[in-house]
C-alpha cells in the first residue's frame, strides 16, 4: 500500500468519525457560524402544536430571525429533551442533579412551554419567563368532588386543594411539569398514577375521561384549551402549585445564546409582538395570568 | 295677386306658427317638468325611505347580533363549568377569557362601510355582575351601570351610543344578557354623501331632534335643528312653510326638506336640499311661464319687425330708384360724352379720309369728273385733265357737253340725267380732246351729295380698237374682209329669227368656183387669193345692203338673203335671179396677174329657201349644199335648187354609209373568187370580188358601196382588209403543190392607192403572210393611174421590187394615154366587158379589141378578156391572140369553197386542168 493510497483513505474515514461524535452545545457565536439556530421543541398544548407553529415555535423563528440564522424545528419529548440539548442524561435523586452518558446534542435551545423548574436551573440557563403557568387539580364532571371556592390565599387554596385529593388516585406525568415530586405529592400516600403512555401532557384529560385515574394534574395552558375542548366533561377543583413561569432553555455554557434571547424577548414584547403571539395561541391567559401579564406592561 | 300678401307676411306668419309650436313644446315642457319633479321627489323619497330602510336594517341586525352572541359557544361552555361549580378564579375564568377572545373577535369582523360596528361587547350575569368585557377595565356606559339594560335596543342620545342586549338562558333559565355598544354616528354612514358641495345635506335626527353626523363632518348650526322633527314624515315639504325654520340659516342654503322615520321613529333622516339640486336643470316654472309669453313676444317683434322691414323696404327702393336715375344720368352722361369723343374721332377720321380720299382721287389713275345737276365741272383730277388734254382750270370752267363729239351731246347730257335719276350709271362714252381727236372712255358714274354727280373714267380706246379687231378677226375673213362662218351663222340665225315673226321666206345660196383648184395648182396661192377677192367684191357689190355674203373657206361662199315675200314660190324665183346675178356677175372675166390673159371662172350654185325657224341652220347649210353638190354634178357652172329627193338621197346614203360601217365591224364582207382561164379553159388565177352579205338581208351590189366607200374614206380599211384575206388566200394556195401556180388579182382603189403608206403597207402584209407575191396582182383602174401619174409610177415600181404585178383594168373604157400605158410597168390589161359583151354582132368593139390585143401584144402585155359568157366571145377573142379568159363563161364569182380548183399540180406552161363549168 502506498503512501498516496493510506493519504486516501484517511480522507474518507476522518470525516465519518467525526459526524460519529457527538456535537457540543453551541453558544452564540457557533451558531451564527453555522448560520442556523436548531429548535428542541416537545409538541403540547400551542406552546409547539405539531403543525410547526406554535407559540414557542414562532418565538424561537423570530429568535432565529433576529440572529439572522436559519431556523430548524427538532421535535423531542419531555423525557429526552434536556439530553438533547446537553447531550447527557438527567439522573434526578431528591433534589440533586446528575448528567449522565454521552449523547448527541441535537438542539440549541429549549422553548416549548417548559416550566421553570428548579433542578432544571441546575443543569440549565433559563431565559426571562415566557409565559405563566400553574398546575391545577381537575377530576371528571362527574366526580363527588366539589371545587373549592377559592380566596386570595393561594397557599390555602394549595392546601385545600390537595386536601381534597385524599384517597382520589392522581393521574400525573414525572419528568414533567405534571410531575407530583415538584409539588410535594410524593410519598404523601397519595394514589399517584404516572401516565406513561406518552410524553404529551395534552393528552392527561383524555386519559382522566377515559377513567385512567379519578382526578388529575394539568397545567393551565392546557387548562385553557382543554375547557374549550371538553366544556362540561370534567371540571378544576383547585391549584396544587404556585404560578409557576415558562421560560427557554439554554446549555449552561451558552450564555451568550440566553442573553441574546432576552434581548429579542424584551425587544418583541416592547413591540408587542410578543403580545399578538400570546393572544393568537392563548387567547384569554392574561384575564387568568394578570399579575404576570401586568408585569410585562 | 292672392300670394302676395302671403309673401308680404310671410315673417308674421312664420312667427305665428313659430309660436304655435312653441306653445305646444312650452305646454310638453312643462308636463315633462311635472312630471320630472314628481319622479325627482319620488326617487328623492325613495333614496331616503332606501336610507332610513338600510338604517333599521343596521338597528336589526345589532338586536339580531346580540341575540347570536347569546348563543356561541364560550357563553355555554361557562356556564357549563359554572354549572360543575368550578370556581371562578380557578377554572371559570379560562373561560371567561375564552369568551372575552370571542367577543373580541366578533369586534373584529363585524365593520360597516370600513368603520367597526361594535365599541364594546359585554357579559353581564342574571345579578348584574360583568363577567365578561371586550374593553376590562374601561368605564362603563351609565345605562350599563346597573347590569344590563332591559331594552332590546336603547338609543343612547347623550353618549352616542347604540346599546342592544339580549338574555342568555341556559337549560331554560336566565343566565345573563349579552350587551353590544355600538356608536351612534354609525348610522350617519347610511346617509346619503352629504358633502356640502353638492348642494344638499342629509341628517339623521333623534326622536329629540339632536342631529347626528358621519364622523368627521361638522354638524350643520343646531339652531332650528330641533324643529326638524316637526317635519311631516315622508312628505316634501318647503322650508318656507315650516315658521319654525324659515328664518333660520337652513332656509338661506336649502329651500325643501324632506323627513323618514327609522326605527320606529326613533331616529329620523331628514334631506335638506336646494330645489335646484333636486330638480336639476329642470326648468323652473317661473321660467315656463315666462317662456309661455315668448310666443306672444315674439309675434310682436316680428309685428315690429315686419314693419320695419316694409319701411325698410320702401327706403331701400327709394335708394335703388335714386341709385338708377343716378345711374341712367351717369350712363346718359357717359353716353354724351362717349358720343362726342366719337363725333370728334370721326371728325377727325372724316378729315383724315377726306384727306386720304383727296389723296386717292388726286393720285387716281381714272379721270375723276365732278359736275353739277347742270352740267358744269366743279371738280377734276389730274388724270381726268391728262385724259382730255385740258388743264384744270379750263376744265372747270367747262361742261360735259363741251367733252362730248358734236353728235354725242344729247347722249352726254342724257348720261347725265340717268345718273342723277338712277344714282348709278356705267357706260362707255366718246370723249373729245382738246386737240379734237376722240377718245372711248368707260365712265362709271355717281351721285354725291348736293345733286353732284361724280364719274370714274378710264380711257379704253385703245382696248376697244383691239377688241374691234378681235371682233374682226372673229368674224370675219380677213383675205376677203367678208363675214366668216361663224358671223354668217350668227346673221343666218337672226334673219331666221325675223323671218319667223313675219313668215318670210329667206334664201341661202352656196357657191363654188369651178376649178378653182386648178387654178391655184397652176398659178399659185396668191394668184387664187385675188380670185377670191374679187369675188367677193363682186358679189358683195351685186347683193342688197342688207343680205350678207361670207366665205366659208376655200372658194365656197355663201349669200343670205332674207324677205323674199311669204310665198314659197316668189322666194324661189327671187333666190334665182339673186343667182343669176350671181352667176352673170362671176362670169366675167378677172384681171388678175398684170400683163396676163384674163381669167374666166365660173360658179356652181346650190340654193336652198328656208322659212323662218322651220329648219335649224345647219340643215339650210346642209341643204345648200347638198344642192350645190348636185349642181357641181349636174356639170358645174350651173345653179340648183335643193328639193326633197336630193334629201332621200342623201339620207339613204348617210344610212348605207352607217350599214357599211357596221359591216366592217361585223364581219359582213366576203371575199368571193372568179376564176381566170387559159385558152385551154385551165384555171390559172382568180380575181377577188368584194361582197357584202348582210346576214338578215340581201347581198348589196358592189356598185352600191364601192362608190360611197371610196366617197367616205372607208375604202382604205376595206381595201387593207382585201388585201390581208387575198394574202392569206394565197398563201394557202401555195402550201397546196395543186394550186402553187395560181394567180390571184385584188383591185386597189384609187384613193387606196395613193395613200402615203401604200407601199409599205403593201410591204408588211406581204411579209406577214409569207406568200410568193409574184403570183399576186394588183389591178388598177385607169382613174388610177391617169391621176398624178408619176407618182403612180414610182409606187407601182417599188411594188414590183416587191415581186407582184399589176393590171390595168376596164381598159379602154376611160381616156388612157398610149404615152402613159407605156410609162406604167404594168404585167396585163383587161378588156372591159363592155366591149366584149357585143364583140360579136358589134364591128367597133370588135375593132378596139383586135387592137387592144395587138397593142397589148405589140407591148408584151398578158390581156385578160372580162365578161366572157359566151362560147362565141371566148372563139372570137382566142382567134384574135387573147389567151385568157374571165367570165361567167368559165364561173361566177364563188367563195373560195366553192371555187373549183385544180386537183392535180398546175405546170407552169398552163397544166391540163380545165374548169368544169366552162365544158
Amino acid at each position: 500500500m502506498t503512501s498516496n493510497r493510506l493519504r486516501s483513505l484517511l480522507l474518507l474515514f476522518v470525516p465519518l468519525a467525526l459526524m460519529s461524535l457527538p456535537l457540543a452545545a453551541a453558544d452564540l457565536p457557533e451558531i451564527k457560524a453555522r448560520g442556523e439556530l436548531r429548535h428542541l421543541g416537545i409538541r403540547y398544548a400551542n406552546f409547539v402544536t405539531g403543525a410547526g407553529d406554535g407559540f414557542d415555535a414562532e418565538l424561537a423563528q423570530g429568535f432565529a430571525r433576529h440572529l439572522g440564522v436559519d431556523y430548524k424545528l427538532i421535535y423531542s419529548d419531555f423525557y429526552s429533551v434536556i439530553r438533547d440539548l446537553l447531550g447527557k442524561d438527567v439522573l434526578r435523586s431528591g433534589d440533586s442533579v446528575r448528567l449522565e452518558g454521552d449523547y448527541p446534542v441535537k438542539g440549541d435551545m429549549i422553548a416549548t412551554g417548559f416550566t421553570v423548574l428548579p433542578w432544571r436551573e441546575q443543569i440549565l440557563l433559563y431565559s426571562e419567563p415566557t409565559f405563566p403557568s400553574q398546575v391545577m387539580l381537575i377530576a371528571r364532571a362527574d366526580s363527588p368532588i366539589q371545587p373549592i371556592a377559592g380566596s386570595d390565599d393561594l397557599s390555602a387554596d394549595i392546601r385545600e386543594t390537595k386536601a381534597l385529593i385524599g384517597k382520589q388516585s392522581l393521574l400525573v406525568m414525572e419528568r414533567t411539569c405534571l410531575d407530583p415530586a415538584n409539588y410535594g405529592l410524593k410519598g404523601r400516600d397519595l394514589e399517584l398514577r404516572a401516565y406513561t403512555k406518552s410524553t404529551n401532557i395534552n393528552e392527561m384529560v383524555p386519559a382522566l375521561l377515559q377513567l385512567d385515574a379519578d382526578l388529575s394534574l394539568l397545567d393551565v395552558p392546557d387548562l385553557i384549551l382543554d375547557m374549550q375542548k371538553w366544556a362540561g366533561a370534567f371540571k378544576v377543583i383547585g391549584p396544587i402549585s404556585e404560578e409557576q413561569v415558562l421560560a427557554a432553555a439554554f446549555p449552561k455554557d451558552a450564555p451568550q445564546l440566553r442573553d441574546a434571547f432576552n434581548a429579542y424577548l424584551r425587544k418583541i414584547k416592547e413591540d408587542g409582538a410578543y403580545d399578538r403571539l400570546v393572544s393568537k395561541y392563548y387567547p384569554g391567559v392574561q384575564r387568568y395570568f394578570p399579575a404576570f401579564f401586568a408585569k410585562q406592561d | 295677386m292672392p300670394f302676395l300678401p302671403l309673401r308680404r307676411h310671410w315673417m308674421v306668419l312664420a312667427a305665428a306658427v313659430l309660436s304655435c309650436y312653441l306653445v305646444v313644446l312650452l305646454s310638453n315642457a312643462y308636463r315633462s317638468q311635472s312630471q320630472l319633479r314628481d319622479a325627482a321627489e319620488a326617487r328623492l323619497l325613495a333614496e331616503s325611505h332606501q336610507t332610513a330602510v338600510l338604517m333599521g336594517d343596521f338597528l336589526e341586525d345589532l338586536r339580531r347580533f346580540a341575540a347570536d352572541l347569546t348563543e356561541i359557544h364560550e357563553i355555554e361552555t361557562f356556564l357549563t363549568n359554572r354549572a360543575l361549580g368550578m370556581s371562578m378564579r380557578y377554572g371559570l375564568n379560562a373561560n371567561l377569557a375564552a369568551l372575552e377572545a370571542s367577543f373580541q373577535a366578533k369586534l373584529a369582523q363585524k365593520r360597516l362601510l370600513g368603520a367597526p360596528v361594535y365599541a364594546r361587547i359585554l357579559y353581564f350575569d342574571q345579578d348584574g355582575t360583568l363577567l365578561a368585557d371586550t374593553r376590562p377595565g374601561a368605564p362603563l356606559d351609565p345605562h350599563l351601570a346597573a347590569g344590563a339594560p332591559s331594552e332590546r335596543l336603547l338609543i343612547d342620545e347623550e353618549h352616542g351610543r347604540i346599546l342592544a342586549s339580549a338574555p342568555v338562558m341556559y337549560r331554560g333559565n336566565p343566565s345573563g344578557k349579552v350587551v353590544t355598544l355600538s356608536r351612534l354616528d354609525l348610522l350617519s354612514r347610511y346617509l346619503t354623501s352629504s358633502a356640502q358641495e353638492l348642494g344638499f345635506r342629509q341628517l339623521l335626527v333623534t326622536a329629540s331632534g339632536r342631529p347626528l353626523n358621519q364622523p368627521g363632518k361638522a354638524l350643520p348650526d343646531a339652531s332650528g335643528l330641533l324643529s326638524l322633527t316637526e317635519i311631516p314624515p315622508e312628505t316634501l315639504v318647503s322650508l318656507d312653510g315650516l315658521p319654525a325654520l324659515s328664518d333660520t340659516v337652513l332656509s338661506e342654503a336649502f329651500d325643501l326638506a324632506l323627513r323618514v322615520p327609522v326605527a320606529q321613529g326613533v331616529l329620523s333622516v331628514v334631506t335638506l336640499l336646494p330645489g335646484s339640486v333636486l330638480y336639476g336643470h329642470i326648468t323652473s316654472r317661473a321660467f315656463l311661464y315666462f317662456a309661455s309669453m315668448v310666443p306672444v313676444i315674439l309675434v310682436a317683434v316680428v309685428l315690429v319687425i315686419a314693419r320695419m322691414r316694409r319701411r325698410a323696404r320702401r327706403l331701400e327702393a327709394d335708394v335703388i330708384e335714386s341709385n338708377r336715375n343716378r345711374a341712367e344720368l351717369q350712363g346718359r352722361n357717359d353716353a354724351l360724352t362717349a358720343e362726342i369723343a366719337r363725333r370728334k374721332a370721326l371728325e377727325t377720321r372724316l378729315r383724315e379720309s377726306e384727306e386720304r380720299y383727296r389723296t386717292y382721287i388726286e393720285h387716281a389713275p381714272e379721270g375723276v369728273f365732278v359736275a353739277d345737276s347742270a352740267g358744269r365741272l366743279v371738280d377734276v383730277n389730274p388724270s381726268a385733265c391728262d385724259m382730255v388734254g385740258y388743264a384744270s382750270a379750263e376744265l372747270l370752267g367747262m361742261s360735259v357737253t363741251d367733252l362730248a363729239p358734236p353728235d354725242a351731246r344729247h347722249e352726254h347730257l342724257r348720261t347725265l340725267e340717268q345718273v342723277l335719276d338712277k344714282g348709278r350709271y356705267e357706260l362707255e362714252i366718246d370723249l373729245r380732246r382738246k386737240d379734237g381727236s376722240q377718245i372711248v372712255g368707260s365712265l362709271r358714274a355717281i351721285t354725291l351729295p348736293g345733286q353732284l354727280v361724280m364719274g370714274f373714267c378710264v380711257d379704253i380706246t385703245e382696248r376697244k380698237r383691239a377688241e374691234e379687231q378681235i371682233h374682226s378677226l372673229a368674224y370675219f375673213d380677213p383675205l376677203t374682209g367678208l363675214p366668216n362662218r361663224r358671223l354668217l351663222l350668227d346673221r343666218l340665225s337672226q334673219l331666221m329669227a325675223a323671218g319667223s315673226r313675219r313668215q318670210e321666206y329667206g334664201a341661202l345660196l352656196m357657191l363654188d368656183l369651178d376649178h378653182f383648184k386648178d387654178l391655184n395648182d397652176t398659178q399659185g396661192h396668191d394668184v387664187g387669193d385675188r380670185l377670191l377677192a374679187e369675188v367677193a367684191r363682186r358679189l358683195t357689190a351685186r347683193v342688197r345692203a342688207d343680205d350678207t355674203v361670207a366665205r366659208i373657206g376655200g372658194d365656197e361662199y355663201v349669200i343670205v338673203a332674207g324677205e323674199l315675200g311669204t310665198v314659197q314660190a316668189e322666194a324661189a324665183l327671187q333666190a334665182e335671179q339673186i343667182a343669176e346675178k350671181i352667176h352673170r356677175v362671176l362670169d366675167r372675166p378677172y384681171a388678175l396677174v398684170e400683163g396676163r390673159s384674163l381669167h374666166h371662172s365660173a360658179a356652181s350654185v346650190g340654193v336652198a329657201l328656208f322659212c323662218g325657224q322651220e329648219l335649224s341652220v345647219d340643215q339650210i347649210l346642209k341643204q345648200a349644199d347638198v344642192a350645190l353638190y348636185q349642181a357641181k354634178n349636174a356639170g358645174r357652172n350651173t345653179v340648183r335648187f335643193f328639193n326633197p329627193d336630193m334629201q332621200a338621197a342623201i339620207e339613204a346614203r348617210a344610212t348605207l354609209e352607217a350599214a357599211l360601217r357596221c359591216a366592217i365591224e361585223c364581219d359582213e364582207l366576203q371575199l368571193y373568187y372568179q376564176p381566170q382561164v387559159d385558152r385551154y379553159g385551165r384555171l390559172v388565177g382568180a380575181e377577188a370580188l368584194l361582197r357584202w352579205l348582210p346576214p338578215d338581208g340581201e347581198p348589196v351590189s358592189p356598185v352600191r358601196f364601192i362608190p360611197l366607200a371610196e366617197e367616205t374614206g372607208l375604202i382604205i380599211p376595206i381595201g387593207y382588209w382585201v388585201l390581208e384575206q387575198a394574202c392569206a388566200q394565197l398563201r394557202l394556195w401555195q402550201e397546196d403543190p395543186r394550186m402553187r401556180g395560181l394567180t390571184l388579182s385584188v383591185n386597189v382603189s384609187a384613193r387606196q392607192f395613193h395613200q402615203p403608206d401604200l407601199v409599205s403597207q403593201v410591204r408588211e402584209t406581204v411579209a406577214i403572210s409569207g406568200i410568193d407575191a409574184t403570183r399576186l396582182k394588183l389591178e388598177l383602174t385607169e382613174s388610177v393611174v391617169l391621176d398624178r401619174v408619176e407618182q403612180v409610177i414610182a409606187r407601182m415600181r417599188n411594188l414590183k421590187m416587191l415581186g407582184l404585178g399589176f393590171s390595168l383594168d376596164d381598159f379602154g373604157t376611160g381616156y388612157s394615154s398610149l404615152s402613159y400605158l407605156k410609162r406604167l410597168p404594168l404585167d396585163q390589161v383587161k378588156i372591159d366587158q363592155a366591149f366584149v359583151r357585143d364583140i360579136v354582132r358589134d364591128h367597133n368593139d370588135a375593132a378596139i379589141v383586135r387592137a387592144v390585143l395587138a397593142m397589148s401584144q405589140s407591148l408584151g402585155l398578158n390581156v385578160v378578156a372580162e365578161g366572157v359568157e359566151t362560147v362565141e366571145q371566148r372563139d372570137f377573142l382566142l382567134q384574135h391572140g387573147c389567151e385568157l379568159f374571165q367570165g361567167y363563161l368559165f364561173g361566177k364569182p364563188v367563195p373560195i369553197d366553192a371555187l373549183s380548183l385544180p386537183q392535180v399540180p398546175l405546170t407552169t406552161d398552163g397544166g391540163s386542168w380545165a374548169i368544169a363549168s366552162c365544158q
